[in-house]
C-alpha cells in the first residue's frame, strides 16, 4: 500500500541532504607548506640519508657506497647500476664496486675491459712482483698499479671529490670504488645511443658541404676538428646549469681569434646562474649583448663549414650538448643575411643573390605597410589606371585597409604556423587550405580584395628567402608595426619607424662589435664577412671588426700558379 | 658606444644634416624672395665669406686640440664667459628645432594630412629625437651617416631629372632685386650655414683631431655646392615669383617630375626621406641643446633631459598661431643673432683664446685651465 509519509522522507531526504562530493581531486601543495629539508628526504620512507658533509672519497668502501646509493636514490632509480665485486691481486683480495647508468654504457667494455681483468685470475694480477726488477725501485702503489696494470683502458681518470665523479657517470661513464682507497676512478665507456651525422634540414645549400651537427657535443666537436684540420683549434669544456650541468664547448683559434672575445665569451657562460640549461637557444637568450633587442646577435648554424669559416675568421663557437646548433659569436647584421652558400659560388652570383636577398629583406618588411599608407594617404603615388584598378577591387570589400590586411597577414602567420606543427602526413593539407583562404575563397567572399593577396604573398616569398630563422620572426614582427604606422600617419608613420629602426640597429653591438657592420665602417671589402663577396682569389684580409690577431688569409697573390713572378 | 668618437665621413654628414635640412625647407626660397634672380650670385658671394671663416676658425682651433669652443671660453673668461656663451649659442639649436617641427609640420599638414591636428603631425617628429637622444650620440651620427648619403643622392637625381626644363634666360636679369640686396643686405642670407655652429662643438667627438681642418673644408665644399645647385635648379625652372609662393621650395620641383607615363607623381617618395632627413636633423640639433645644457648646468648625463627637451620644442612650437609669425622672427631676429654669434662672437672668442695662449707661451707662464700646449 503506497505510503505517503515513507515516500516523502525517502524522496524529500534525498533532495535536501549534503552529499559529500566523491569525485577525484588532486591538487598541488604550494611550495611554502614544505620546509627545504623535507623535499629531500626525510618524509619520503624509500630515501636514504644523505651525509652532506660527505664530499671527497673515503678509504672505507661502504660509507662510498652507501653515500652513492643515496645521491643516486638507489631505491627508486631502475637504470643505476651497482655491481660490487672483489679484486683478486697477488693473494689478496680488495672489496670494490662500479657505477654506471644502464643505457648510457657500452656492457661489452665494461665486461671486457673492467670487470674481466679485475675479477678473473690472470698473468697480470697474479704475478709475483717482488720478483721484479722494478719493484726495488719503487714502493708499491696499488693506484697506479690499478691504472697502468689492470685496467686496460685508454682512458681513466683518480678522481677524489664525488662531484667530478658524479658528472662523469651522469655522461655516460663508469666510476669504480675500492676499499682502502682514497680515490675512485673513470673509466670513458660510452655507448648510448645518438642520431647520426645527416644532412642539414633547415639551412639547405645546392653548392657545398651536406654535414651538419647533432645532438652529441663530442661529435660535433670531432667534425669541426676533421674539418679545421689545425693544432690551434682550442676547445674548452664548460658546464653550464647547476641541476643539468650541460657541457657546453667553447671554440676558438688560438693564433687567430681576438684573446678579449675569448675571454668576454668565457666570462659570460661561467658567470651564469641557472638550474638548468637544455638548448643553444636558451644560452644565446643568455649571453647575448642586449636582452630587449628583436634582432638577432649571435648566430646559430647547423652547417659545419659556416661554422669552420666563421672560426677560421677570428670568431669563436660554441657548442651546447643536446643541441645541434652551433652559435657563433659576434654576430653582425650581415651575418644574418648570409647564406654559407655565397663563398661557395662564383662572386658575380652570390652578389645577385645577395642583392636580391636584401631587396627581399625591405620588402618582407615594408611591403604590407607601404601598401596600407599609399591607400590611405599617398594615392597619387599609384599610376592612375593601377589606382582605378585597385579602387574597383576593393569597391565590395567592407572592411577598411587595415583591418583587411591584418586579416591577410594573421591568415598567412596562421598557415606558416600551422604548416610547421601539423604531422608530416597531413602537411599538404595545410597547403589546400592555405590556398583557399588566401586565394578564390576570399576575394569571392569579398573579405579581402585580389591586390592584397599579390602584396601578401610577395611578403611571404620575400621573407622565406631570408636565411637565418631569428631574423625572419624579426622581421614578421616589424611588419605588423609597420602596417600600424602606415595606417596611422601613411609615410611619416614608416619614417619614424624606420627612424627608430636605424637608431635602434646603430647602436646595438654583439661582443663588442657595431651590429652595423660593414655598413658603417671603413671594413675592406676584401673580406669573406663583407657586403659584397670578393672573388675568392681577392679574399685576402679577414673581417676588420673582428680585430683578429692575424689580419690576413691569403696572400697578396693567392693563384701563384697563374702569377709566379710575383713573388 | 657612448664614448665611440666620429671619423672624417661621419663628421662631415653630421654637419651637412644642417645644411640639406635647410634647402629641404626653405632657405633656396628665401634667398630667392631677398634677392630675386641673382639668388645664386647671392650663394656663391655668402659661400665664399663662409669659406673664408671656416679657414680662419679651422686654423684658430687647431691650437686647441680636443676642445670645443665652450671649453675655450673658460680658459679665455672663466665660468662666467662660458656660462654666457652656452647660454646665448643654446638659443640657436633651441630656436632652430621649434622653427623645424613647425615649418615642416605645417607642410605636411597642408600636404597629405589635411585633417589631422598639428600637434599630431610634430608629435611624430619629436618622438623621433627623443628616441635618438636617449639612444645616445652614437647612434645620431650614424644614424646621418646612413640618411644623408641617400637624402643628398635624392637632391640630385630631383636636379637632374629637370634638366630639360632648364631655361637659362630665367637667371635675368642677372642682379636680380638689385646689387644691395645680392651683395649687401644679402650678406644677412649668411645665416643658412648655421649649421657651421656644430664645427664649434665638433672637436671632442672626433677620433682624429688634426682632420678638423679637413672636415670643416669638405663641410663647407658640399654645403655650398648644394645650396647653389638647389637655388640655380629652382632659378632655371620656375619663375622667381613662383618660387616664392611654395611652402617647400624642392616641392614644387619634385611636383613637377615624371619617370614616364606610368610614374607621374614621384612626390610621396622623396617626402619620405625628407621626414627621415628632417628627423635626423631634430636629432642632431636636440642633441647639441642638450650637449650646450649639460655644458653650462655640469648635468651628469644628458639622456635623461631628452623627453623634457623633446616636450619643450612640441610645446613651444605650438605656441605661434601660424608659420608666418616664426618667418617674421626668424627673418627680423634670428638671422642677425645667428650671423652675430656665430661668424663674429665665436670666432673673436677663439681669435682672443689663442692670443691668451699665446701670450702664456711666450711668457713661459704654465698653461691655465686644462688647456694642452699644441
Amino acid at each position: 500500500m503506497f505510503n505517503l509519509k515513507t515516500f516523502l522522507d525517502s524522496n524529500l531526504g534525498k533532495l535536501f541532504v549534503y552529499k559529500k562530493n566523491k569525485d577525484y581531486e588532486f591538487s598541488l601543495p604550494i611550495a611554502c607548506d614544505f620546509e627545504e629539508d623535507s623535499i629531500v628526504n626525510n618524509n619520503v620512507p624509500y630515501e636514504l640519508e644523505l651525509d652532506p658533509s660527505f664530499k671527497k672519497v673515503g678509504t672505507k668502501l661502504s660509507d662510498n657506497l652507501d653515500y652513492i646509493k643515496a645521491k643516486y636514490h638507489i631505491l627508486i632509480n631502475s637504470d643505476i647500476q651497482i655491481k660490487e665485486f672483489n679484486i683478486l691481486l697477488e693473494d689478496k683480495s680488495y672489496s670494490a664496486f662500479i657505477i654506471y647508468i644502464d643505457g648510457m654504457v657500452n656492457s661489452e667494455i665494461i665486461n671486457d675491459f673492467i670487470l674481466r681483468p679485475l675479477m678473473l685470475r690472470n698473468k697480470t694480477n697474479t704475478h709475483d712482483r717482488k720478483k721484479d726488477k722494478e719493484s726495488k725501485l719503487s714502493s708499491f702503489s696499488l693506484e697506479d698499479y690499478i691504472i697502468n696494470c689492470l685496467i686496460p683502458q685508454n682512458r681513466i681518470l683518480k678522481k677524489e671529490e664525488f662531484n667530478d665523479i658524479i658528472l662523469e657517470v651522469n655522461g655516460g661513464n663508469c666510476a669504480l670504488f675500492i676499499d682502502t682507497l682514497g680515490v675512485a676512478f673513470t673509466a670513458e665507456v660510452k655507448g648510448f645511443k645518438q642520431r647520426s651525422i645527416s644532412t642539414p634540414s633547415n639551412e639547405v645549400v645546392v653548392r657545398g658541404s651536406q654535414e651538419a651537427f647533432v645532438e652529441s657535443i663530442r661529435t660535433n666537436t670531432s667534425i669541426l676538428r676533421r674539418v679545421i684540420n689545425n693544432e690551434d683549434l682550442i676547445i674548452e669544456n664548460s658546464y653550464v646549469g647547476k641541476f643539468s650541468h650541460t657541457a657546453v664547448s667553447i671554440c676558438y683559434l688560438k693564433n687567430i681569434t681576438n684573446n678579449d672575445l675569448v675571454a668576454e665569451v668565457q666570462y659570460r657562460i661561467n658567470n651564469l646562474d641557472i638550474d638548468y640549461l637544455i638548448s643553444s637557444g636558451q644560452l644565446e637568450q643568455l649571453i647575448q649583448d642586449n636582452s630587449h633587442s628583436i634582432f638577432p646577435q649571435i648566430v646559430a648554424t647547423e652547417r659545419v663549414d659556416k661554422t669552420a669559416s666563421h672560426l677560421l675568421e677570428g670568431r669563436v663557437v660554441v657548442l651546447v650538448n643536446g643541441t645541434p646548433y652551433a652559435l657563433v659569436m659576434p654576430g653582425v647584421f650581415n651575418d644574418f643575411l648570409s647564406s654559407s652558400e655565397d663563398l661557395n659560388l662564383k662572386s658575380q652570383y652570390s652578389n645577385l643573390i645577395r642583392i636580391i636577398r636584401i631587396l627581399s629583406a625591405f620588402l618582407s618588411v615594408l611591403l604590407p605597410g607601404i601598401y596600407v599608407a599609399v591607400t590611405s594617404y599617398h594615392h597619387e603615388l599609384i599610376p592612375t589606371q593601377l589606382l582605378f584598378a585597385i579602387a574597383a577591387t576593393r569597391e565590395s570589400v567592407p572592411f577598411p585597409i587595415i583591418i583587411e590586411t591584418l586579416i591577410m597577414e594573421t591568415a598567412f602567420e596562421l598557415i606558416r604556423e600551422g604548416g610547421l606543427r601539423v604531422p608530416s602526413p597531413i602537411g599538404p593539407t595545410i597547403g589546400i587550405v592555405g590556398a583557399l583562404i588566401l586565394g578564390e575563397a576570399a576575394v569571392s567572399a569579398n573579405i579581402v580584395s585580389p591586390i592584397l593577396i599579390i602584396i601578401v604573398a610577395i611578403t611571404a616569398l620575400c621573407s622565406f628567402t631570408i636565411p637565418d630563422l631569428s631574423l625572419n620572426f624579426t622581421f614578421r614582427i616589424l611588419r605588423f608595426v609597420y602596417i600600424f604606422l602606415g595606417f596611422t600617419a601613411g609615410f611619416l608613420g614608416l619614417a619614424l619607424g624606420l627612424f627608430a629602426q636605424l637608431v635602434w640597429l646603430c647602436n646595438l653591438t654583439s661582443f663588442g662589435s657595431p651590429y652595423l657592420t660593414p655598413y658603417l665602417s671603413k671594413a675592406t671589402l676584401r673580406t669573406t664577412s663583407s657586403l659584397f663577396v670578393a672573388p675568392a682569389w681577392k679574399r685576402e684580409n679577414k673581417p676588420t671588426f673582428l680585430n683578429s690577431k692575424k689580419a690576413d688569409s691569403q696572400g697578396k697573390i693567392s693563384m701563384r700558379w697563374k702569377y709566379p713572378k710575383s713573388h | 658606444m657612448e664614448n665611440s668618437k666620429m671619423g672624417v665621413i661621419e663628421a662631415v654628414f653630421f654637419v651637412l644634416a644642417v645644411i640639406t635640412n635647410k634647402i629641404i625647407l626653405n632657405f633656396p626660397k628665401e634667398i630667392v624672395l631677398w634677392s630675386g634672380n641673382s639668388a645664386w650670385l647671392n650663394v656663391i658671394y655668402i659661400s665664399i665669406i663662409v669659406g673664408v671663416l671656416a679657414i680662419i676658425v679651422c686654423n684658430l682651433f687647431s691650437k686647441f686640440g680636443g676642445y670645443d669652443i665652450l671649453d675655450i671660453s673658460h680658459y679665455l673668461g672663466g665660468n662666467f664667459l662660458k656660462i654666457a656663451l652656452g647660454t646665448i649659442l643654446i638659443v640657436i639649436p633651441l630656436f632652430n628645432s621649434i622653427d623645424l617641427v613647425r615649418d615642416f609640420s605645417e607642410d605636411l599638414k597642408l600636404i597629405y594630412f589635411n585633417t589631422s591636428p598639428l600637434i599630431f603631425i610634430s608629435l611624430f617628429f619629436v618622438i623621433a629625437a627623443i628616441i635618438a637622444n636617449k639612444a645616445g650620440f652614437t647612434a645620431i651620427f650614424k644614424t646621418c651617416t646612413i640618411i644623408m648619403p641617400i637624402v643628398m643622392i635624392s637632391i640630385v637625381v630631383i636636379l637632374f631629372s629637370h634638366l630639360k626644363n632648364f631655361e637659362i634666360e630665367r637667371l635675368l636679369p642677372i642682379f636680380g632685386n638689385g646689387v644691395n640686396e645680392t651683395f649687401i643686405s644679402g650678406l644677412s642670407n649668411i645665416s643658412v650655414h648655421s649649421g657651421f655652429l656644430f664645427l664649434f662643438f665638433l672637436m671632442p667627438f672626433l677620433k682624429n683631431t688634426e682632420k678638423y681642418k679637413k672636415i670643416g673644408i669638405i663641410a663647407w665644399i658640399l654645403s655650398s655646392l648644394y645650396l647653389l645647385l638647389s637655388v640655380l635648379s629652382l632659378l632655371l625652372v620656375f619663375a622667381s615669383s613662383t618660387v616664392t609662393k611654395e611652402p617647400l621650395s624642392l616641392y614644387l620641383i619634385v611636383r613637377t617630375i615624371e619617370y614616364g607615363t606610368f610614374f607621374q607623381r614621384v612626390d610621396a617618395l622623396f617626402i619620405l626621406l625628407w621626414i627621415l632627413s628632417t628627423m635626423t636633423y631634430l636629432s642632431v640639433l636636440m642633441f647639441m641643446a642638450l650637449y650646450i645644457f649639460k655644458k653650462i648646468f655640469n648635468t651628469e648625463d644628458r639622456k635623461v633631459l631628452a623627453s623634457c627637451f623633446g616636450m619643450l620644442i612640441l610645446a613651444l612650437s605650438l605656441i605661434p598661431e601660424n608659420t608666418v609669425i616664426l618667418t617674421t622672427i626668424q627673418e627680423t631676429f634670428f638671422k642677425y643673432y645667428f650671423l652675430i654669434t656665430i661668424f663674429i662672437l665665436c670666432p673673436i672668442i677663439l681669435y682672443l683664446a689663442s692670443r691668451k695662449k699665446k701670450k702664456e707661451l711666450q711668457n713661459n707662464k704654465p698653461i691655465t685651465k686644462n688647456i694642452p700646449i699644441i
